[in-house]
């Protein structure tokens, strides 16, 4: 659908896991035109109306589908403008600019599908995986972070039939190491889709495994961003070629053979 | 009730209101249209155009500051061939004008494109950009002395016959000096200002924030030395100004236009709110009507010492 400009209304916030937020928001204008799509984003903001400081909007995944016109974002506190988020009450509006970028090719749902999240990066591949259930398939999810506090509940992902697999890099749940390492126990499935959010490491790593095996991979990008629309061109990626893509609107989802190269 | 002549006109280009994108902040003008009318805009001032594709510096490009951004994108832009056959045909449909801003890294490059681009239809005039402070060569080094600037802005007055604008940089001893020179080149106007080069660190490791470490400040916290940098050229120049540089609401409209600019353009706001300019046409207008004013023009260098 086409991007709006519009005012969001928090619902609800909650600490899910160590330093990282939920935040449930109402936005019916986001869900005038068929909706968003999972992998895309929007943009949050201004978070103080009549302060300039801080100036930017800032980009958030959409996490989860709520309801008919609610979504929710995983937000980590990490500096000024997640603090002044984490700290909105229920009831407060602020401005949202979406749906925003690309989204995940959605895979025919009789294909096998493996989403691997790294961290945060695992805010995305909920929305995908709810999605690919209600589109009557049963996709897999790995699921890696430092540590298990640092894990958000998957519970109502197994609920609608997801296979879950966590990993700790401390081994304080599910497999001790790198989700990258957990994907390589796993068992390939040919013609698996696959697709993959989080830290550029793991996401490499994870195109390394991908490759071997000969699957399609789709990744989701991070990147500084000013705009959120492609004007900026803040948020440019060089991929192995030279080219420069913006991950706002080129993305954020790219084909990792793409971005890590053949 | 009273009607206000929002036109203005800088040397020979006209535009029907004062509101302008600024180059850098609005892509190439589509990038926007899904969010606001874009043709209600007095221009689009598109981002700047080389000879040859320019791919920009590394990540990360932008970084926020207080009040403001930092941003190091360096002119990324994909070459004047391909910005003439994919971006003009959606600028030249518009009834707001399109400024297309320009630069190089030799005086030649500068001539040769303002000789080319006066070919293309739809472009109603020219900026140019000598005061980048994120590319190696050109840009700044072109901006930061008299002679060098005047140099420039007489190579592509030459060029061309469609009105001149020159963008001048604040990272200069004495801008004065370099708008005297530039005035005096026969081009339109004076756009005022370009980004302030700043830079930004994370304290616990010394990494810069920006890859190429050192980047230009744009957004309100550099509002007062653009309305300084209006104000001191504007006592020393004939020529139009277009005053730039932290505007994001009504109010610092008025306040550059009081400094001595004749119309404004809008940056880094929009990244915040994609209709920053339009709101800030719509309360320029109101506030012009409220106080009697029949024109834009009454504003203009209407400033009073204490």
């Amino acid at each position: 659908m086409e991007a709006v400009h519009t005012q969001a209304e928090v619902v609800r916030r909650e600490t899910v896991a160590r330093s990282t937020l939920l935040l449930e928001l109402r936005a019916s204008e986001l869900f005038s035109a068929g909706g968003p799509a999972p992998g895309q984003f929007v943009m949050l903001g201004p978070l103080k109306q009549d302060s300039t400081d801080p100036f930017l909007n800032r980009p958030f995944s959409i996490h989860r589908v709520s309801g008919p016109d609610r979504l929710e974002l995983l937000i980590a506190v990490v500096g000024q403008g997640t603090r002044i988020i984490s700290s909105m009450e229920p009831g407060r509006r602020l401005g949202l600019l979406g749906p925003l970028g690309n989204g995940f090719t959605l895979p025919d749902p009789s294909r096998p599908a493996v989403l691997v999240a790294g961290g945060l990066g695992v805010a995305p591949l909920f929305f995908l995986a709810e999605e690919l259930c209600a589109r009557g398939a049963r996709p897999k999810l790995l699921y890696g972070a430092g540590s298990v506090g640092q894990l958000v509940s998957t519970d109502g992902l197994r609920a609608k039939g997801v296979a879950v697999k966590l990993a700790t890099d401390d081994g304080s749940a599910g497999f001790n190491g790198f989700v990258s390492g957990l994907m390589k126990q796993e068992p390939a499935e040919p013609d698996a889709y696959l697709a993959a959010c989080g830290p550029m490491e793991m996401l490499e790593a994870v195109a390394g495994v991908a490759n071997k095996r000969g699957l399609e991979l789709e990744v989701s990008l991070e990147s500084r961003m000013a705009c959120g629309l492609g004007a900026c061109l803040g948020c440019t990626v060089f991929l192995p070629g030279g080219a420069g893509r913006r991950v706002c609107c080129d993305g954020p989802v790219f084909s990792a053979r793409e971005v890590f190269g053949p | 009730m009273s009607t206000v002549d929002l036109a203005v006109s800088i040397g020979r280009l006209k535009l029907d209101n004062p509101v302008m994108a600024a180059s850098g902040t609005f892509g190439y003008g589509s990038e926007y249209a899904g969010f606001i009318d874009v043709d209600a805009l007095g221009a689009v001032v598109t981002k700047g155009i080389s000879l040859q594709p320019t791919p920009g510096n590394p990540a990360p490009r932008t970084v926020e500051t207080p009040s403001g951004m930092l941003n190091a994108i360096g002119l990324q832009n994909p070459g004047l061939d391909i910005f003439v056959k994919e971006k003009m045909p959606y600028l030249r449909k518009l009834r707001a004008r399109t400024i297309v801003n320009f630069f190089g890294s030799t005086v030649k490059d500068y001539a040769e494109l303002a000789g080319r681009l006066d070919q293309v239809d739809g472009v109603d005039a020219l900026e140019v950009n000598i005061s980048c402070p994120n590319i190696k060569q050109g840009g700044l080094a072109f901006g930061s002395d008299p002679g060098t600037a005047a140099r420039v802005a007489a190579e592509v007055r030459s060029r061309t016959g469609k009105p001149v604008l020159v963008k001048l940089s604040p990272n200069v001893t004495d801008i004065v000096a370099i708008a005297r020179a530039v005035a005096g080149t026969g081009v339109d106007g004076l756009t005022l200002i370009n980004t302030l080069r700043g830079m930004a660190l994370d304290y616990r490791t010394g990494r810069a924030l920006l890859g190429n470490i050192i980047g230009g400040l744009s957004g309100p916290a550099i509002r007062p030395v653009a309305v300084r940098a209006v104000y001191e050229v504007a006592q020393a120049v004939d020529i139009p100004i277009v005053g730039c540089g932290g505007i994001i609401a009504w109010t610092d409209a008025v306040e550059f236009l009081r400094a001595g600019a004749c119309a404004l353009q809008v940056g880094s706001a929009t990244f915040r709110n994609p209709a920053a300019a339009l709101e800030v046409l719509r309360g320029l207008e109101a506030f012009l009507k409220e106080a009697g004013h029949q024109s834009v023009g009454e504003l203009v260098s209407t400033v009073k010492a204490q």
